[in-house]
């Protein structure tokens, strides 16, 4: 008997998890949007736009093409493109600043530039370009900055921005045309990272929602001893999804026992159950778990307490035999905290003074 | 977004911890619970906020809101762009912030490696603003990474390109575990005028009149004129308490230097003397 449910136990461990499904990419799909008429930087754009096409075309080849492998180096197309591009708007910046005694950006240009030209695109920085509200005026940066940490301040009102290409314009229409002309090539390598994680988040979220729906009742002492038993899981570094078990600690049941040994309208009574310590693998393609657990039901003719094993199926129906003096009993349970638990409601109760940030 | 969290805040403490009842937890621990509740009904901020951070530190249910969090945040980058983004965080939303993004924003994220993550300085936001900021208190708990060290930082290694860190000096959740980090373009600002004796109320944070400038200027790049901010300041602190605030201030210095059980008596006192003279002033309690 032991054996088998060994046996038993080992095929259900071995029983793969839920998978996650993966995101495609449709170059097709993809278009960096016109920019307007009087934009100062529209060469800028036209050249941001065709990198944007080459940075496309790369991460479909590399994810379309089979299994994409960690670590894996664009195609020298793209290390062309990237490379020329920044130099491109470093240039033309530089033209357009490079002699200003106030506007002093030359540092920050040139490391965008050798980052652009050292990137790649599995695990490389893609420099963008911001300008932010000071006290005196903005200032400007590319944010993936590492070496460069200080940012060039432009003022509210000078001539080096009117100058610029002969518009006529103030310094912060100067630099937001920069900034939606130089950041529109990476726009396709934004989309497929967001689509990406919003793919593989959707499913860590799927797989949290059916293990508050459908996995076994916890008390909060469960709660607390499953997050302890599984802290390497939640202090990895990055978004989790729930714990692959549960771990069961004197959880109440209520239960139908049968004592065969016992007298003549004795044998069936109901009682209530107490599982010491278990676990529960929720998430198996048959959940299984077991515990060690004792029954207690009022008897006449025999023992009224007798401890053994419970198996759970399917994080509902649970099974067990006990043991004393000789005598052997089997007794199937109702979960007590199910007939009053949702955990999915557990958990929005929770939440609820925090709404606010999800919605 | 804010109302309606305060109201549901409201709603959630109002109707206290009784909806734990039947609902998975041990009696034992529903009944310490409400009576830890009925002990504390005049001082509602305080437990509320304790145990809350106790849940999320302690239990499955804060990794599991950082997925739900960075689901929701994820959604609102596609939609808006990360450089459109102003995350404004309180009290424990700080250490949920944080923990999420130290966790989105991973050193070495690969956008094939299957993780749904962000490579730190490629998809910043434009700011991050924590009040009350709690999610060092929260590492004690959760061991996650250490806010002193993690990617929530501005630059191109962090998640953002600002943060303003905001705590007054006499709200209680700041002074275990202060946040202090010092780096380019984080920015502490630290309000010590008591127009509340909640010093933990979100409200009294965000108008304090340096706070409400910063906002200003960084969400709609709006400048405040150097006359009508000092018009604002002597505004903001009419009615403000400031006869017993600065024995409590340093009673609680001393406490915190030398931690005697003298000390603490004596802040103790100074503390309900505040407290008495906030009544008396009309100041809401």
């Amino acid at each position: 008997m032991r054996r088998l449910l060994l046996a038993l136990l080992l095929v259900y461990l071995s029983l793969p998890a839920l998978g996650a499904e993966s995101a495609s990419v449709d170059c097709t799909a993809f278009n960096v949007e016109a920019i307007a008429a009087d934009n100062v930087y529209k060469d800028v754009h036209t050249k941001a736009r065709s990198t944007a096409a080459t940075l496309c075309e790369s991460i479909r080849d590399i994810f379309d093409g089979g299994s994409p492998s960690v670590g894996k180096t664009p195609s020298e197309k793209l290390q062309q493109s990237l490379g020329d591009f920044g130099q491109f708007a470093a240039q033309a910046l530089i033209n357009d600043f490079g002699s200003s005694e106030v506007i002093k950006l030359d540092a920050n240009v040139r490391e965008m530039q050798e980052q652009l030209a050292s990137t790649n695109l599995a695990t490389g920085k893609f420099p963008e370009f911001q300008i932010s509200s000071t006290d005196e005026g903005y200032e400007g940066f590319f944010t993936t900055a590492e070496k460069v940490k200080k940012r060039f301040a432009i003022p509210l009102e000078h001539e080096d921005c009117k100058r610029v290409r002969n518009a006529n314009k103030p310094c912060k229409d100067v630099f937001t045309d920069f900034e939606i002309a130089f950041n529109a090539y990476r726009k396709v390598y934004d989309q497929f990272v967001n689509d990406t994680n919003k793919q593989l988040l959707f499913n860590l979220n799927r797989d949290w929602d059916r293990f508050l729906d459908v996995s076994k009742s916890q008390t909060g002492l469960e709660v607390w001893l499953t997050t302890l038993w599984h802290s390497k899981h939640f202090k990895k570094d990055h978004i989790v999804g729930p714990p692959s078990s549960q771990i069961i600690a004197l959880h109440p049941q209520l239960v139908y026992e049968y004592v065969d040994g016992a007298v003549d309208g004795d044998n069936a009574e109901f009682g209530v159950a107490v599982e010491w310590l278990g676990i529960n693998f929720w998430n198996k393609k048959m959940p299984f778990g077991i515990s060690v657990a004792s029954v207690y039901t009022d008897r006449v003719s025999v023992a009224d307490i007798r401890s053994g094993i419970m198996l759970h199926l399917d994080n509902k129906y649970s099974l067990g035999w006990g043991y004393r003096d000789g005598e052997n009993s089997v007794y199937f349970s109702l979960d007590l905290l199910t007939l009053f638990q949702s955990k999915r409601q557990q958990y929005e109760r929770y939440i609820q003074q925090y709404k606010g940030y999800l919605e | 977004m804010f109302w309606s969290q305060f109201a549901d805040n409201a709603a959630a403490r109002q109707e206290g911890f009784a909806f734990l009842t039947g609902a998975g937890v041990a009696a034992e621990l529903v009944q310490e619970l409400v009576t830890l509740e009925s002990q504390f009904n005049n001082d509602e901020f305080l437990y509320t906020h304790w145990l809350d951070v106790l849940l999320y530190g302690t239990t499955y249910f804060g990794p599991r809101i950082h997925a739900q969090f960075a689901a929701k945040f994820n959604n609102l980058v596609s939609e808006h762009g990360h450089g459109n983004i102003h995350v404004v965080c309180h009290s424990l939303g700080t250490a949920v912030v944080h923990d999420t993004f130290s966790k989105l924003y991973r050193h070495g994220a690969n956008i094939f490696d299957g993780i749904p993550d962000y490579l730190p300085g490629n998809f910043n936001i434009n700011t991050l603003w924590t009040f009350a900021n709690v999610s060092r208190l929260a590492n004690l708990l959760n061991h996650l990474e250490d806010p002193n060290q993690s990617t929530v930082a501005p630059g191109g290694n962090g998640c953002t390109n600002y943060l303003y860190n905001i705590r007054h000096e006499l709200d209680p959740f700041t002074w275990i575990k202060q946040y202090k980090r010092e780096m380019d373009y984080l920015t502490h600002i630290e309000n010590n005028v008591v127009r509340n004796i909640n010093t933990h109320d979100f409200y009294e944070y965000v108008t304090a009149p340096e706070v409400t400038r910063k906002l200003l200027l960084k969400l709609f790049d709006l400048r405040v004129a150097a006359d009508k901010f000092d018009a604002c300041v002597a505004q903001y602190e009419q009615g403000s308490i400031t006869e017993g605030v600065n024995d409590l201030k340093a009673a609680l210095e001393a406490v915190r230097d030398d931690p005697s059980l003298n000390d603490l008596q004596k802040a103790f006192k100074a503390c309900k003397a505040l407290v008495e003279i906030a009544k008396q002033a009309g100041v809401d309690i």
